[in-house]
């Protein structure tokens, strides 16, 4: 009733008023009760998963590195070493701000000297601007006339861009060498990521400066005194091609795998190998970092730290090379090369390269090679030239020539003479060997190998190439004769990646098969005899241990075995020790290779006047092999259409000793000398099977 | 003995005429605001102590303390009689405020609606909130007494008398671009339009146009071709970006939600109970300000917040009794004034720290760190606290209001 009452008196403010504020308070209620039921949805409802979502995100695990893995050589000596050495590090810390690292950077500029980086003028401007005084005037001045708005609307990045732009145009950036030194430690100081350590002097730190820096400690937050280690080369740098690079601090990952590495976990300043056998073996020589869980709280403060994982140094690398050997096999090669070029032969030469291999094994005991740049007249050291230089190598591939003519049937161990008349083809200068013409009547292939008859190939492969000859008429010839040759030549290694463990290896360089539609005759008659397609020096080493091992080809390896570092830094367990691997058998039987092994034994042991290394017939224990001569010309890069090029010749050797039972077979070549005579490719040979066996008879003493 | 009992008689009426409810609510607040004020100090990196932040914030309450006691002992003649005054005062504050705001501050936040002197900085739309609600309330009380029955016409008059007045305000406000505190302004209107009698039909076809406009604008800002049209306008796109943020707060954790979400995480990880007191390990940025709630429920836990919420509760209804009690019409609607303004602030500053409200910068009455809007506050208190000391003079039978 009285509510009725009201209702129809509603027309008078102060009658309205209670029930209105009742309304008000009805209101308020249902807000409140709004923000009551959301808090209950998120903190009731939902309280766990933030929680959750809380110590998920402010955990984070940073890593730490550890020392790189050592390489010893096949006697346990070092090879590669860490060396020491102070170095001053910044760590970046979460809440740490520009103007901080700005003044941090201004103060150790003090105590440590930076010899080395250089600044960019956006480095400078970097420098300039983070001082904030200055920031705030560049500030003013680009957004001078502009309204608040449009300097709202700009990002801070994008407005923090014209800012160093316009530093870098309008202000004078010649710095003071103070200043010069503060703006270098801020560069380094600012490329760190939160909670990350980079090195502000990587190394060489002096002891003064480690002193300051530590006595000064307080002023200089995130500064520290630390270790930083460079690989040293305690037995010199002969392998160092091998052995390969390890990028710098500064340089950190390498571009072309910055990606793939960074997916991998490594972090942007990381030392990585670069080249060669620190590249190969880099997952092993890294070692894995250490973990540290670090706990952020509020306002990006490190509250905790927990060392989750120690992280363990890297693995080491024992190898299979003996370094005193190898540098008995670098002096060699030097010493050979450089009477070639006291005599004066080697104005066109790329150098002298050689290796020697444990045939039954695969081992590589030496490698090692000097380049020569004709147009430069340096040497350098080229090891790794042994598995990524080719070369047309000549006779010393006819084993494999002989051994494929007996195991395709076109000649037998009983039945194997041919004529050794000199073909005759049309436009193309007499195809016959060194001595001269009309020496034999007709060769077996025993001693066809002791002359080095380039005739009884080239005979053999128009035999296995169902050829007929005319002298002067084109020879008609199976269209698959460079196939079956190479297919024959690969089952030895000859042009084909021999496997080993390093990056970079050459495959060998095949020449055209088909001028006009027609098969290239010379030139299959030039393969017989190895003038004619190009392969690198480790496909000889492999070539020849498969003829002195009875049949397998063995992969090349130059890692012994992979040995643990104990965290006191000593050697521990072995974890991997390289298991010889037979790549492919080929298929002669043993009366087979007893024609080309004798062939093999003539050539050093022979009585014949054209016996063509005969001064090897003194090395102990007697060795059975092979020599190459191959003729081509200089491509002189000055003068690439001289139509004239001086004409050279490569001698190279394969060879193994004892004959009876190979304990090392080696390699050489002497490419593109201006003579064949001089005999370098056995006096290379020579001292090695000497230094080897002296080497080893001295051990065993 | 007769003196005696004179005084205490004396006392008893003094006693009577202290509204201790509402003193007893704000002490609550004044309590847990220090406490939070703490925490977050103590938390964050910043170049002064934690106790600083309390003690200066202290001084604060005792300034604002003064502030009540000197606006108490005003009688509604007098608020009547300053009431223009004051409005004008603010207004002129606020356009001084357009030429002479902070610069720094201005680039900091994007509002232009800071004065600063030396350390001290204030914001004018502070002073005028209280000064907004007495000229209200003189304005609909005036029309009233004219008009002594609501007729559709004559509410009309007193719709577009109370739009009049607020214009200033509003457009100023716009002008400053501190949306936030305009809304707070609309809000008070709103109050009082709703207490100043104005018939129903009205008022919920008012409603229902604001509920229209409302659904529009959040539709053009979901989509992208709404989103043209409001940019051609003159909106901003960190505004949109706020809105995203607001509908989606993981969507981007590290830029424009992370504020909220980082706010978000760390209410969710207070769970029931919170972690107690100065537990935090979340950190979200002007936690001290803007953000205090996140620091009570992640310390205090939903048990703690509610309890914030309900002493909120308390205090306004403490105000409406005293509105019921004093039977005054001019302090009807300045009560519904000040009870509008700090509904707003705690709906507003608590919705947006949970996420059921996009982000404003609008502080919680009488807990963030900052004087100007703690003596707003605190004014609006005064104002409640003169009409219990006062009403005895207005005393008067009947259920209706005089």
């Amino acid at each position: 009733m009285k509510f009725m009452h009201r209702f129809n008196k509603a027309k008078t403010t102060q009658s309205i008023l209670p029930f209105r504020l009742n309304v008000l308070l009805i209101l308020v209620f249902g807000l409140f009760a709004l923000l009551i039921g959301q808090l209950a949805y998120l903190q009731l409802l939902n309280g766990s998963k933030f929680q959750a979502e809380v110590d998920r995100s402010d955990k984070t695990v940073i890593s730490g590195n550890v020392p790189r893995g050592l390489v010893y050589d096949s006697k346990g000596r070092l090879i590669v070493g860490n060396d020491p050495s102070s170095a001053i590090t910044y760590t970046r810390s979460g809440s740490v701000k520009t103007s901080d690292m700005y003044q941090i950077a201004n103060r150790l500029q003090k105590f440590v000297y930076l010899d080395d980086g250089n600044l960019t003028k956006r480095d400078k401007a970097d420098y300039y601007l983070a001082d904030s005084k200055h920031y705030k005037k560049i500030q003013a001045l680009i957004t001078k006339g502009m309204s608040d708005d449009e300097v709202q609307s700009i990002a801070q990045s994008d407005l923090y861009n014209r800012a160093v732009k316009y530093v870098s145009n309008h202000i004078n950036l010649d710095l003071t060498p103070a200043q010069e030194q503060a703006a270098l430690i801020f560069q380094k100081m600012s490329s760190a990521s939160q909670y990350s350590t980079v090195y502000i002097k990587s190394y060489h730190a002096t002891p003064k400066e480690v002193a300051e820096v530590s006595e000064h400690q307080i002023e200089l937050p995130g500064v520290q005194a630390g270790v930083d280690s460079q690989r040293s080369y305690p037995m010199g740098d002969s392998m160092s091609s091998i052995i390969g690079k390890v990028s710098t601090e500064k340089q950190g990952l390498p571009d072309d795998r910055v990606n793939q590495l960074l997916a991998e976990g490594y972090s942007r300043d990381d030392r990585v190998g670069t080249s060669y056998l620190e590249q190969e073996y880099e997952p092993i020589l890294k070692g894995s970092k250490s973990q540290t869980q670090i706990s952020v709280g509020p306002n990006n403060k490190l509250t905790d730290s927990i060392l989750k994982y120690k992280g363990s140094q890297g693995s080491n690398l024992n190898l299979t090379i003996d370094s005193q050997y190898q540098k008995a096999v670098d002096s060699a090669v030097k010493q050979t090369f450089s009477s070639a070029q006291a005599a004066g032969v080697a104005q066109y030469s790329d150098g002298a390269y050689a290796v020697a291999i444990n045939p039954k094994t695969g081992a590589i005991l030496a490698m090692s090679g000097v380049h020569y740049d004709p147009t430069t007249g340096k040497t350098t050291d080229d090891a790794l030239g042994v598995i990524n230089r080719t070369f047309v190598m000549g006779s010393a591939v006819k084993g494999a020539t002989v051994l494929g003519g007996l195991m395709s049937g076109a000649i037998s161990p009983e039945n194997n003479v041919l004529s050794d008349e000199p073909i005759y083809l049309p436009s193309t200068p007499v195809k016959k060997s060194v001595y001269p013409n009309g020496t034999f009547g007709a060769l077996g292939a025993t001693q066809a190998l002791e002359v080095s008859s380039n005739i009884y190939m080239m005979r053999l492969t128009m035999r296995e190439g169902n050829a007929k000859y005319t002298p002067n008429k084109y020879i008609h010839i199976d269209q698959d004769i460079f196939k079956k040759m190479r297919a024959n030549f690969n089952q030895f290694g000859l042009g084909v990646k021999t496997g080993i463990d390093l990056p970079g290896e050459s495959s060998g360089i095949e020449g055209p098969t088909m001028s006009d539609g027609m098969v290239k005759v010379g030139s299959a008659l030039d393969e017989s005899y190895g003038n004619y397609d190009a392969y690198t020096l480790m496909q000889m080493g492999q070539y020849v241990s498969t003829i002195a091992n009875g049949g397998y080809r063995m992969k090349p390896y130059i890692v012994q075995s992979i040995q643990k570092s104990k965290n006191d830094g000593t050697l521990g367990a072995i974890v991997n020790i390289t298991q010889p691997q037979v790549l492919n058998r080929v298929g002669f039987d043993s009366s087979q290779l007893n024609v080309v092994k004798t062939g093999f034994y003539n050539v050093v042991h022979g009585t014949g006047a054209w016996t063509t290394a005969k001064d090897l017939a003194d090395v102990s224990p007697s060795m059975a092999g092979k020599t190459g001569t191959a003729q081509s010309f200089y491509y002189d890069p000055k003068h690439p259409d001289n139509p004239n090029p001086p004409s050279t010749i490569t001698l190279s050797m394969v060879g193994y000793a004892p004959a009876n039972n190979p304990q090392i077979a080696v390699a050489v070549v002497l490419p593109n000398l201006s003579t064949e005579k001089g005999n370098y490719n056995l006096n290379l040979v020579k001292n090695m099977m000497n230094a080897y066996f002296g080497n080893s008879q001295s051990d065993s003493e | 003995m007769n003196v005696a009992n004179k005084r205490s008689n004396q006392n008893k009426d003094e006693n009577s005429r202290i509204d201790y409810g509402v003193i007893f609510s704000v002490m609550l607040l004044a309590l847990i605001g220090l406490v939070s004020i703490y925490v977050a100090a103590s938390h964050d990196l910043r170049s002064v102590g934690p106790w600083h932040a309390v003690i200066s914030q202290l001084a604060w309450y005792v300034v604002g303390a003064i502030g009540v006691i000197i606006i108490m002992h005003f009688d509604t003649q007098q608020l009547w009689n300053i009431a223009p005054y004051a409005y004008w005062f603010g207004i002129a504050l606020l356009i001084a405020v357009l030429f002479f705001y902070s610069r720094d501050y201005a680039i900091k936040t994007g509002a232009k609606s800071w004065f600063a002197l030396g350390p001290l900085s204030f914001q004018p739309s502070e002073i005028m909130k209280p000064a907004f609600i007495l000229m209200l309330g003189r304005v609909v009380t005036t029309h009233n007494h004219e008009y002594r029955h609501h007729t559709l016409s004559s509410d009309r008059i007193l719709i577009s008398r109370m739009i009049l007045w607020s214009l200033p305000v509003v457009v100023l406000m716009l002008l400053q671009k501190d949306f936030g505190t305009m809304l707070v302004f609309l809000a008070i209107l709103a109050g009082v339009m709703l207490v100043s009698g104005i018939d129903w039909r009205i008022l919920v076809s008012l409603c229902l146009i604001v509920v229209l406009l409302g659904t529009l604008a959040i539709s053009l800002v979901a989509t992208d071709g709404g989103r043209e049209v409001l940019s051609h306008i003159g909106f901003h796109a960190y505004q949109f970006e706020r809105i995203d943020s607001w509908l989606d707060p993981s969507r981007d954790t590290s830029n424009n939600s992370y504020q909220l979400w980082q706010n978000l995480k760390a209410i969710g990880s207070g769970k029931l109970f919170g972690k107690g007191f100065n537990h935090s390990n979340v950190y979200v940025p002007v936690r001290e300000s803007d953000m205090i709630f996140s620091v009570i429920a992640e310390n205090f836990g939903f048990i703690g917040s509610c309890f914030l919420i309900i002493v909120y509760f308390m205090l306004i209804s403490q105000m409406i009794k005293v509105t019921f009690d004093t039977r005054n019409e001019f302090y009807a609607y300045v009560s519904t004034g000040i009870i509008m303004m700090i509904l707003f602030h705690v709906f507003e500053n608590i919705g947006m720290s949970i996420g059921l409200l996009p982000m404003t910068g609008i502080p919680l009455p009488f807990i963030s760190q900052g004087g100007s809007s703690l003596l707003a506050n605190m004014i609006g208190v005064g104002m409640i606290m003169s009409m219990r000391y006062h009403y005895k003079s207005y005393m008067f039978s009947g259920n209706d209001f005089q």
